[in-house]
């Protein structure tokens, strides 16, 4: 059975997943969801922090400030163990969510 | 060079959190504003990769809203759901169990007597109750262990409940073993466990996932 919540958080999805690769600040996240699904998906500022904000509140990431060399400071963030443990059952749902569909109404991997 | 942090503090004039807080997010977002027009600057001038960057700044109104509420809806650490859950599956168990004692347990509830009687001590429900509350929090613990591997869910919840169950009736055996417990008030000790502690689990459960979901945005499509 495919819950609400997974149905309705795929923004989590994606930030977890590229945090999974490698700590991003905010810009570049949006800007990898963005080249990564061929412009098709993006980010407001209104829909990213935030949402960075919830997963940094629920401790599924974790966010430092860092000083670049041209003194100009950015806050990366990085998942946590805890945020990894969340990304596994996450991927398994939307597999099935997206099974479901192609079976459904024909939406495959085109 | 446009003074971004200025540019942005101003536009989000009508975001109240404590001051440093403010401080912290007017900061990263003017990062952002910045990295986007060093993006645009080679491809248009200065005055247009300015007013492009700003414009992500259009929809301030529900930023400014939807911080406000990630800021407020998530004080919660994970601890602390884990220990309000886990009291929630607790407290279940233990109404479960209270009622299945009364229901069928008649004759485990006449040997308690006898023997506190035996010894002399006086029953404490209240300590009961405290142990059920503490093994319901142990409970939700085992539940968010076991659920990256078997995702969420009241069949995962249902396991960690039943491996609690299971846990307590192997104690209650030895008790058998060694001949403090007859063997049929340990049966009805550990029927009586078997629908409280899944149950009391799944409630659990429930009420983790509902307090962990709240927050979640579809990503918007172009």
């Amino acid at each position: 059975m495919i819950s609400t919540g997974t149905k309705r958080g795929s923004a989590e999805l994606a930030l977890l997943s590229l945090l999974a690769d490698s700590p991003l600040h905010g810009y570049e996240l949006a800007r990898r969801i963005e080249e990564r699904s061929g412009g098709a998906l993006r980010f407001t500022l209104a829909s990213l922090y935030p949402l960075l904000y919830r997963l940094e509140n629920r401790g599924w990431v974790r966010g430092a400030w860092q000083t670049l060399p041209n003194g100009r400071r950015r806050r990366c963030y990085e998942i946590t163990s805890q945020g990894r443990k969340q990304l596994a059952p996450m991927r398994k749902e939307w597999g099935m969510f997206f099974r479901a569909l192609h079976k459904l109404a024909g939406v495959g991997r085109a | 060079v446009p003074d971004w942090r200025a540019l942005t503090a101003e536009q989000l004039a009508g975001l109240r959190l404590p001051e440093a807080r403010r401080e912290e997010v007017v900061q990263e977002l003017s990062e952002h504003l910045e990295d986007e027009f060093a993006a645009l600057r080679p491809q248009v001038p200065e005055e247009e990769a300015q007013r492009r960057a700003l414009e992500l700044l259009a929809e301030r109104d529900i930023l400014v809203r939807e911080i406000r509420k990630a800021e407020k809806e998530d004080p919660m650490t994970q601890t602390a759901r884990l220990v309000l859950c886990g009291v929630v599956a607790g407290g279940v168990a233990y109404l479960l169990a209270l009622t299945a004692f009364a229901l069928v347990g008649g004759e485990f509830v006449d040997a308690v007597r006898v023997a506190r009687a035996a010894l002399g001590t006086t029953p404490d429900p209240a300590e009961q109750g405290l142990l059920h509350l503490a093994a319901g929090v142990w409970v939700m613990w085992l539940y968010t262990i076991l659920r990256p591997r078997y995702s969420a869910g009241p069949r995962t919840a249902a396991l960690a409940g039943l491996s609690l169950w299971l846990v307590g009736a192997l104690a209650a055996a030895s008790w058998t073993s060694l001949g403090f417990l007859p063997p049929n008030l340990l049966v009805i000790a550990a029927l009586v466990g078997l629908p409280a502690w899944p149950l009391g689990a799944v409630v659990g459960a429930y009420s983790l996932e509902l307090s962990e979901r709240k927050p979640a945005q579809p990503l918007k499509a172009s």
